[in-house]
């Protein structure tokens, strides 16, 4: 059985520890209240900017529409397949956007021409209110597969649209801990997540717009024992492996003597395991805990694809 | 009496090598002392103008290391003040030997102590969406074990006789007394490893030339960096602290570049900056003191002509071209990120067969990494050593490297070695059948095709230019051999 939601809320903001963050100004009615390493600073220049933030909030609605349209057309498809193959015929799908809105909004790549469509409309009603209006060219442009390139052609800064388009790494459950911490961890923006079930765990499946997917692998005690990760850049291995975190930098005190790039890890702790490769920008891995394996598992289900 | 027999079975290998290459310019020049023998494998290098000299010398900084290096690329590289060519003949120029050739990842990375003395300058970006003040940016760029820390420069560079003009760099920084050590963010994505001098990082620098022109891209435009370590910051130039560093937004034409992508077009306006050419002569079963050969500039720009000093990088036109992924979102294929610059690796071992993904070639990786359990590891002396295949005898295997989007499309067979890891001689910088695993897992990993792979070929590597009006660079980045 598949079933899929879609995060949306924030639920607290991201932290880094560069900048301290003013993490007592929380979500309102704005998606844009929540803002990340907040300062009283960047709390007045977005006061300041009134009109921007109202169109984020109206692209924003879009690409959270479309998101969970294209979460809801999944899952009726794959029912619907379920079905047909058993000769069976699937009731009308459940979705709230008609094939026409749909269409036009959200169908290319997850509805970024959309959001740049209304981008330009926006900026034809407010002009010079976003700034340049190549801002929304660079969302048109922001299609996957020129994900590393096209800025270098346009080269404009896009920090407030990236607010929305960019950061989309979602949350995740730490390995060892209850699968409640999903939901109660870092979810910054919606990214569509997978849940599905097998006869000895189930799997959470979170995909962001960038393409980083991190899975997690839930006993049935609702423990994450293993997670596997294929993201745009490094993840934060503290946040992905929790309380196994420090075996690891342990396990690359001794890599790290080797000469050369070390591109690979590979530790195979008396509990944790973890593989750790990158390539480029891409980091993958996975990690488990011996200890938390359901029985009868075999390793071989625990991989990085 | 050893040295006697190593000396023998050197010779041996020496005469086999000189055999097996005939006509091919690449040699073994053995020198043997009273003692040992060094081998030395390939031609002379003879500098052109579209080409640079690159070894394996087993080069070691001063410092320790727990194990010797093998299979480090090297080149020298020059760096200058921007102007230096061609307004101002005069302006300071250094050479720095020893920086790494690797191709998975990108930028020239510098030891800031070896150009402190030129003056670069410093990349200014706004601190802050409403400030207009302008702070140096710096950078910090994570292995997977261990990163660097240090601000990013402008420096016009020279790459054998080929120039990247204004070119974005990164300065590592190595000078303890600095204000801006790096951030904790930094230190964490570096699992506290931040590699900040000659012995730490076993080279100079690092010369990054791989599929793409930018090292970050678009996530580095925003200042966010959710669930990932920040890679951009802004320090401001009076900073007293890296407490004053924040992370930055940086736009594209800012961020550290790929120097290849960046080289200048010559009198002529032909530019070689669509990809290399990696050019190293195979080695004896048994290893090689030091390896030379050769990193040519650009595909298909260039036929040969002594008159104008070039090397061919033609390519054959009915060469295969393995075409990394660049379908991030599952588009074209099912494996999103998983494809995504890789190519597909399909291996067959004796107990399963296997298609690996997350696949690629890279010289900045010592070994080749892949799976098959039924090759013995080496005893396990500790948690690291025991990733190292050690088997009885050498082994020949067989792989199939097709395009990471559509596995199985532009195919071609692939041999390579896996020997015995706890059985290099201690002299050995450079070994063709240096492979390890990754940890138990019979669901396959990764294949990285480290610098053995090179060795005994000419491995064309393409750079992604999604503005190039061919098609073949458009496209997608790729890999021919």
């Amino acid at each position: 059985m598949i079933s899929i939601e879609n995060i949306s809320l924030a639920t607290r903001p991201y932290e880094t520890q560069v900048v301290p963050s003013v993490n007592q100004y929380r979500r309102s009615e704005s998606f844009f209240a929540e803002l990340p390493n907040e300062t009283n600073h960047e709390r007045r220049k977005y006061r300041q900017e009134q009109p921007r933030r109202t169109l984020m909030e109206s692209m924003q609605q879009t690409e959270y529409e479309c998101s969970q349209e294209i979460g809801e057309r999944e899952i009726t498809e794959s029912i619907a397949n379920m079905l047909a193959q058993q000769g069976m015929k699937s009731s009308p799908k459940n979705s709230f956007l008609s094939d026409r809105r749909y269409n036009q909004q959200c169908k290319e790549t997850d509805g970024f021409a959309s959001v740049a469509t209304q981008c330009n409309s926006s900026l034809s009603r407010h002009p010079g209110t976003d700034g340049a209006a190549n801002q929304c060219q660079n969302i048109e442009n922001k299609s996957p597969t020129l994900h590393m390139l096209n800025g270098v052609k346009h080269g404009v800064r896009m920090i407030a649209v990236a607010f929305l388009l960019l950061p989309i790494t979602s949350a995740f459950a730490v390995l060892g801990e209850h699968e409640n911490s999903i939901n109660v961890d870092t979810v910054r923006m919606h990214a569509k997540r997978t849940v599905s079930s097998l006869p000895l765990y189930s799997i959470s499946d979170l995909t962001s717009v960038d393409g980083s997917r991190i899975r997690q692998f839930v006993s049935s005690d609702g423990n994450v024992f293993a997670v596997s990760w294929n993201t745009m850049y490094k993840p934060d291995f503290s946040k992905l492996l929790g309380n196994s975190f420090p075996s690891y930098v342990n396990a690359s005190h001794e890599a790290a003597l080797q000469p050369g790039i070390q591109r690979r890890l590979r530790h195979e702790g008396l509990d944790v395991v973890v593989m750790s490769t990158s390539h480029l920008n891409v980091f993958s891995g996975f990690a488990f805990r011996r200890s938390m394996l359901p029985r009868g598992l075999g390793l071989e289900s625990i991989g990085m694809e | 009496m050893y040295s006697i027999i190593k000396l023998l079975i050197g010779l041996i290998v020496g005469i086999f090598v000189l055999a097996s290459c005939g006509g091919g310019g690449s040699s073994t020049t053995l020198i043997c002392k009273t003692s040992d023998c060094t081998i030395t494998v390939g031609k002379t290098f003879v500098q052109q103008a579209n080409n640079l000299e690159v070894v394996v010398d087993g080069w070691v900084p001063a410092g320790t290391f727990t194990s010797p290096p093998i299979n480090i690329l090297f080149a020298s590289v020059t760096v200058c003040a921007v102007g230096a060519r061609p307004t101002d003949p005069q302006a300071k120029c250094t050479n720095i030997d020893h920086v790494q050739v690797d191709t998975g990842s990108v930028g020239l990375r510098i030891l800031a102590s070896k150009v402190s003395s030129l003056g670069l300058t410093p990349i200014l970006t706004p601190n802050d969406l409403t400030v207009p003040n302008l702070d140096p940016v710096y950078e910090c760029y994570p292995f997977v074990v261990g990163g660097l820390w240090g601000p990013t420069a402008v420096a016009d560079v020279r790459l054998g006789e080929q120039w990247a003009q204004a070119l974005q760099v990164q300065l590592i920084q190595d000078i303890p007394s600095a204000a801006i050590q790096a951030p904790t963010n930094c230190s964490d994505a570096a699992q506290s490893h931040i590699l900040s001098s000659a012995s730490q990082l076993g080279s100079n620098g690092i010369l990054g030339i791989g599929s793409v022109p930018v090292d970050c891209g678009l996530t580095c435009q925003s200042n966010l960096y959710p669930n990932t370590y920040v890679v951009y910051y802004t320090c401001p130039a009076v900073a007293t602290s890296v407490l004053d560093c924040r992370a930055a937004a940086v736009d594209l034409p800012l961020q550290v570049h790929n120097p290849v992508d960046k080289l200048s077009p010559d009198a002529n306006g032909v530019a070689d900056n669509n990809g290399v050419v990696l050019i190293l002569p195979p080695l004896p079963v048994t290893g090689a003191n030091k390896v030379l050969g050769e990193l040519v500039f650009g595909i298909d720009t260039r036929a040969s002509d002594s008159n104008l000093r070039t090397i061919s990088n033609k390519l054959d036109t009915s060469a295969n071209k393995a075409y990394l992924g660049v379908d991030p979102h599952n588009s074209k294929s099912s494996h999103g990120l998983a494809s995504y610059l890789n190519v597909t690796t399909q291996y067959v071992s004796a107990n399963s067969s296997q298609i690996i993904y997350n696949s690629y070639l890279d010289t900045g990786t010592n070994a080749l990494f892949f799976t098959d359990g039924s090759i013995p590891l080496c005893t396990p002396a500790s948690v690291l050593i025991s990733s190292w295949y050690c088997p009885d005898s050498l082994l020949t295997k067989k792989a199939i490297i097709s395009d990471g989007d559509v596995p199985g499309n532009h195919a071609v067979n692939v041999d390579f070695l896996v020997g015995n890891a706890s059985k290099i001689p201690g002299a050995i910088s450079a070994y063709s059948g240096m492979a390890g695993a990754p940890p138990l897992s019979t669901k396959a990993a990764s294949f990285s095709w480290g610098l053995p792979f090179f060795y005994g070929r000419s491995v064309y590597m393409s750079i992604w230019d999604t503005s190039s009006t061919n098609s073949t660079y458009s496209s997608g980045p790729w890999y021919s051999f």
